[in-house]
């Protein structure tokens, strides 16, 4: 448990030196919000109903960039065979990157919605649920993204080997988050967000310690 | 050994699909476009026993450190592919003279084109990795996630589209319409063994190379060693 | 199945053509290929053994 504190104070130091670089993927995002407008066309019906789906894909385009930049630091100094030398296990490292990657995503999803409300017209009824729900949706975006991060910075073709192995697995993440936030936006008559946001949990909890057990095996030498 | 797989598989596809094709008759809602079903299950059966084959081998190697099961994990991986895309190309062309389009969302087929995405990316993972045992590890990592992944992908399809469509293939199939089908079900699984197994035997051959590359080839090189 | 239309599907087999032939073609196109590789590199193997030989 101190491992695993450790590491988490330890990538939120760096995160804190590093805040220009997550606003730079801040700014990525809304560019890319930006642009799903301008690509559809300026109908607000249309994208009002499709909102929740833009807003998911423009995360989902973002993470790559932080997930892919959170072992940058191990890449440069080499520092990723220091810390396994340390007596912390490489579970709680892996745990400490998928905490801070997982509180990055929910910030970044977070800042992203006023833009979205903005350009679709978007409204919100239940802020409070969305929040949740982007929690969920950035964990499940996280736990994998995290062991496959550890896995491509060592990579060649690093760029595109990440996100061609990460987004055919978060597919449920992606379809259950676009369900969960356009019920939350547009009204949910039938009660239907309770099996999406079980879902998700579901996701989060099976990849949280699957890739957690596994991640010994990425970093070992 | 594994070539008499390949030639009974091979035997086995061609008298089903003789027998599917012009032996069989005509179903009674789908005419004779149905006679796609002789070729279709059976890619899918075996795809995704393919798949399953790579899923053991991931675990075998990561339990037993042992480079044999790395060989028949990536023989898996390539051959689960092939079946899987080819799974996806013939759903589209039953889906265009029944549904009207060539792409209709259904459950199975759509987790089966994510599953040809996720395991392509292991292969394209493989090759950019240059370290014969950070390969083995990170191949049989990814793909112990990316089949436990398969079924939540499945159910996440199916709920999202249950809104719109029901199951569309037929589940139960009749007497006459058993034997051409089990035959091209055996085909194609002999012929899977049969190139898995050579698959195998390639991807060994190919790391015994990597790890104990042969001396250099000239006399003149060699005597200069000799002499020092 | 039966909810979904009134007649039978009529003709249709240029569908059924097209994917047996595709699924004939790849099946064994990759089968081909898998055999071709490895044969290649017993062949390589063969070459670099008798080098080493001599």
């Amino acid at each position: 448990m101190n491992g695993l504190l450790a590491a988490l104070r330890k990538e939120l130091l760096l995160q804190q030196r590093g805040a220009a670089q997550l606003f730079a993927v801040l700014v990525f995002g809304a560019t890319a919000l930006l642009l799903f407008s301008f690509a559809v066309g300026p109908n607000a019906e249309l994208l009002r109903r499709i909102a929740p789906g833009l807003l998911w894909l423009a995360l989902l385009l973002s993470s790559t960039l932080t997930l892919a930049e959170s072992f940058q630091s191990e890449m440069e100094m080499k520092a990723l065979e220091g810390q396994l030398l340390l007596p912390a296990s490489p579970a709680a490292l892996y745990y400490g990157k998928a905490l801070s990657n997982w509180l990055q995503l929910t910030l970044l999803g977070v800042l992203l919605v006023p833009l979205m409300v903005a350009l679709y017209d978007a409204s919100l009824p239940r802020p409070l649920a969305l929040l949740g729900v982007i929690a969920l949706g950035a964990a499940g975006l996280s736990a994998p993204g995290t062991l496959y991060a550890a896995m491509t910075q060592q990579a060649r073709s690093r760029q595109t080997l990440l996100p061609l192995l990460l987004f055919p697995l978060v597919v449920p993440v992606l379809i259950a988050a676009v369900k969960a936030t356009a019920l939350l936006m547009h009204g949910d008559p039938m009660g239907q967000l309770r099996p999406w946001v079980q879902l998700l949990g579901a996701f989060d909890a099976i990849h949280w310690s699957l890739c957690g057990l596994l991640f010994g095996r990425v970093v070992e030498d | 050994m594994p070539y008499a797989f390949l030639a009974l598989g091979g035997v086995l596809l061609l008298a089903g699909s003789y027998i599917g094709l012009f032996v069989a008759p005509e179903e009674r809602y789908m005419g004779d476009v149905y006679r796609i079903m002789y070729v279709h299950v059976p890619t899918a059966w075996n795809a995704l026993l393919a798949f399953t084959t790579a899923f053991v081998c991931a675990l075998a190697f990561l339990w037993k450190h042992d480079f044999r099961w790395d060989a028949r994990h990536e023989a898996a991986v390539e051959g689960g592919v092939v079946l899987s895309g080819l799974l996806c190309i013939q759903g589209a062309i039953w889906a265009k003279p029944t549904w009207g389009v060539y792409w209709d969302w259904d459950p199975r087929l759509t987790t089966t084109a994510v599953m040809f995405f996720a395991f392509i990316g292991i292969l394209a993972l493989r090759r950019f990795v240059d370290d014969p045992v950070k390969r083995a590890s990170w191949s049989a990592v990814s793909t112990i996630i990316a089949y436990v992944d398969v079924p939540i992908v499945y159910f996440s399809v199916r709920w999202w589209n249950s809104l719109h469509q029901m199951q569309s293939s037929p589940e139960t199939v009749s007497a006459p319409f058993i034997i051409p089908l089990r035959t091209n079900a055996f085909g194609v699984l002999f012929l899977l063994i049969g190139l898995i197994t050579l698959r195998a035997r390639l991807a060994l051959l190919r790391l015994e190379n990597e790890l104990a590359p042969p001396l250099p080839a000239s006399r003149t090189a060699l005597s200069a060693e000799g002499s020092r | 199945m039966s909810e979904m239309g009134s007649g039978v599907l009529s003709g249709g087999w240029e569908y059924v053509t097209a994917a047996y032939v595709i699924s004939g073609v790849i099946l064994a196109g990759y089968a081909v290929s898998v055999v071709w590789r490895y044969r290649a590199e017993l062949a390589r193997r063969r070459r670099e053994a008798d080098r080493q030989r001599t």
